[in-house]
């Protein structure tokens, strides 16, 4: 099971997002991706989960092509993704953002991310670090083979973000590939074996996450402004 | 009970199947300007069915419902992905063309010594299906309320289930809709041709009522005010634009006192409602509140039941 990202340029308005990106990645790995803000980390995202359009480039997943596939196509290929801002469900009960819609059991998903007492009230009364984690539950229910987390510690205490880097963890599994895209170096060296720096739209590394600190590229564009 | 009493119930009964028909619209998150058209279309089957073709009542309403559900089966294949403004103003178009569309329609047939059926902008006349089966106009307009009580029943467990689910989703974030892998497009056609069929029914019911209906019964006020009925009652539940229906025609429009000044009163509401509650009286946290109170309610007389 591969995903493979194949000279993808996307154009939002008149600005090039993403230019001729490439990656692939293999059954079991978990991703890391980071960058500057507007790098086009969501981008990339957005596109896998199309969302958004491509200018050019090719994406396929488990030999399946992806491009030009409707969102919930593409979701239906067992793609599933979390949001930069929480997207729940506000007015459905907890339990029903899990379901979704779907014929499954919330249960599993709810007791995995702790949610298991709240699953009667309605989404709308949870904290933002709960709301995060019935994000992540809502996109594991499905058992995806494909998961895109974007910023899932983002706005979370140092605690809640021990807490989410511990479920990713336990949430990841040898048969699924996770994109993580995170702006705190600390969870994505802990989770990371693999990271990818996008700048400006162009990929600027992809390798261990031990050689981030020596590449000057990766030095310029995103330590050395995170270290002013 | 006096007439004017039965024509308030019967106008209660009727329209709130076009309130029906367009809270589940407002609950996928479209505004439909144009549930009128649906309804006329309803209307105008039915009475072809059971006046030219000389079906039996049921035989009329069932294919008002049907004939709505089409077209808003055949409505929802082009405007499935329209939202806001561009849906609500495609709604109002749609109404529109079928009230305009409705003014060259001819098809007359001689039943007796009788031409019988749609004549253009003369309307259609003759709809007596309702008085030939014997059937007393007080008994139609119980009849009326028992199906609507069989459809609120059934809207009920249908918004209950995985399509009502899936109808709210699509209603609050499409996106965010899509990417668990709703087929967006599937179920925005049905639910359509679901409002299609409520309108359609209603349609139905009024043409047997009224014994004619025109083209002028496609008013845009009748859309607008189906609308406004479930963003005051509520979109909590499909009781909510029943409540505002009562709302409208049982409290504004029948007290005297009142109904002079219905549509400043009925307008102003709306717009307080729109500004202080936006998803109306009941919406969506009342209705949950009040469901935890009943289950706890139920748990606490079990408890009692169970220590006596």
């Amino acid at each position: 099971m591969t995903l493979e990202v194949d000279r993808l340029s996307v154009r939002l308005d008149s600005t090039e997002a993403l230019r001729a990106v490439g990656l692939t990645a293999s059954a079991g790995e978990l991703l890391g991706l980071i960058g500057p803000n507007g790098a086009g980390k969501t981008t990339l995202l957005n596109a896998i989960g199309g969302l958004v359009p491509l200018a050019a480039g090719r994406i396929a997943f488990q030999g399946r092509a992806l491009t030009g596939l409707s969102p919930d196509q593409v979701a239906r290929a067992r793609v599933a993704r979390t949001f930069q801002s929480p997207r729940l469900f506000t007015r459905m009960t907890v339990a029903g953002n899990v379901r979704a819609g779907r014929s499954l059991d919330p249960g599993p998903g709810l007791r995995l991310v702790g949610l298991e007492t709240r699953a009667h009230e309605l989404a709308a009364a949870l904290t933002p670090g709960e709301a995060r984690r019935l994000e992540l539950a809502r996109a594991l229910a499905g058992e995806p083979a494909l998961l895109l987390l974007d910023e899932p510690c983002g706005g979370l205490n140092a605690a809640e973000t021990e807490a989410m880097a511990t479920l990713i963890e336990r949430a990841h599994g040898a048969a699924r590939i996770t994109i993580l895209v995170e702006h705190r170096l600390g969870v994505i060296r802990r989770l990371c074996p693999r990271v990818v720096v996008l700048n400006l739209g162009e990929k600027i590394f992809d390798g261990p996450a031990d050689g981030l600190g020596s590449d000057p590229r990766v030095i310029e564009a995103y330590l050395g402004t995170s270290r002013q | 009970m006096s007439d004017y009493a039965l024509s308030l119930l019967a106008r209660i009964g009727i329209e709130s199947f076009v309130a029906l028909s367009a809270y589940v619209l407002l609950l996928l998150g479209r505004i439909s300007f144009g549930q009128q058209g649906f309804f006329v279309i309803g209307a105008y089957a039915a009475g072809i069915a059971t006046a030219v073709h000389g079906a039996p009542l049921v035989g009329g309403l069932a294919a008002g419902a049907l004939a709505g559900a089409l077209a808003g089966a055949v409505f929802g294949v082009s405007m499935a992905r329209a939202q806001g403004l561009y849906f609500a103003a495609g709604s109002l178009a749609f109404g529109e063309l079928v009230r305009v569309a409705l003014l060259v329609f001819e098809y007359r047939a001689a039943v007796g010594p009788d031409l019988v059926g749609p004549a253009g902008a003369d309307g259609f006349r003759g709809i007596r299906a309702l008085f030939t089966s014997g059937i007393h106009i007080g008994w139609y307009v119980l009849g009326i309320h028992g199906l609507l009580a069989l459809v609120l029943v059934a809207t009920v467990f249908t918004l209950r289930g995985r399509w009502g689910e899936a109808i709210r989703m699509i209603g609050e974030d499409e996106a965010a809709a899509a990417t668990v892998g709703l087929p967006i497009r599937r179920v925005a056609v049905a639910t359509m041709a679901l409002a299609g069929g409520l309108a359609g029914l209603g349609g139905a019911l009024f043409a047997h009522y009224a014994t004619y209906v025109e083209p002028g019964h496609a008013d845009v006020m009748l859309g607008v005010h189906s609308l406004a009925y479930g963003l005051l009652g509520g979109l909590g539940t499909p009781l909510g634009p029943i409540l505002g229906v009562a709302l409208d025609i049982g409290v504004l429009e029948s007290f005297r006192l009142l109904s002079g000044y219905r549509m400043i009163i009925f307008g102003g509401l709306v717009m307080l409602f729109l500004i202080v509650r936006p998803r109306g009286l009941l919406d969506e946290a009342t209705v949950h509140r009040l469901g935890r109170l009943a289950r706890r309610g139920g748990e606490g007389n079990a408890e009692a039941g169970a220590g006596r």
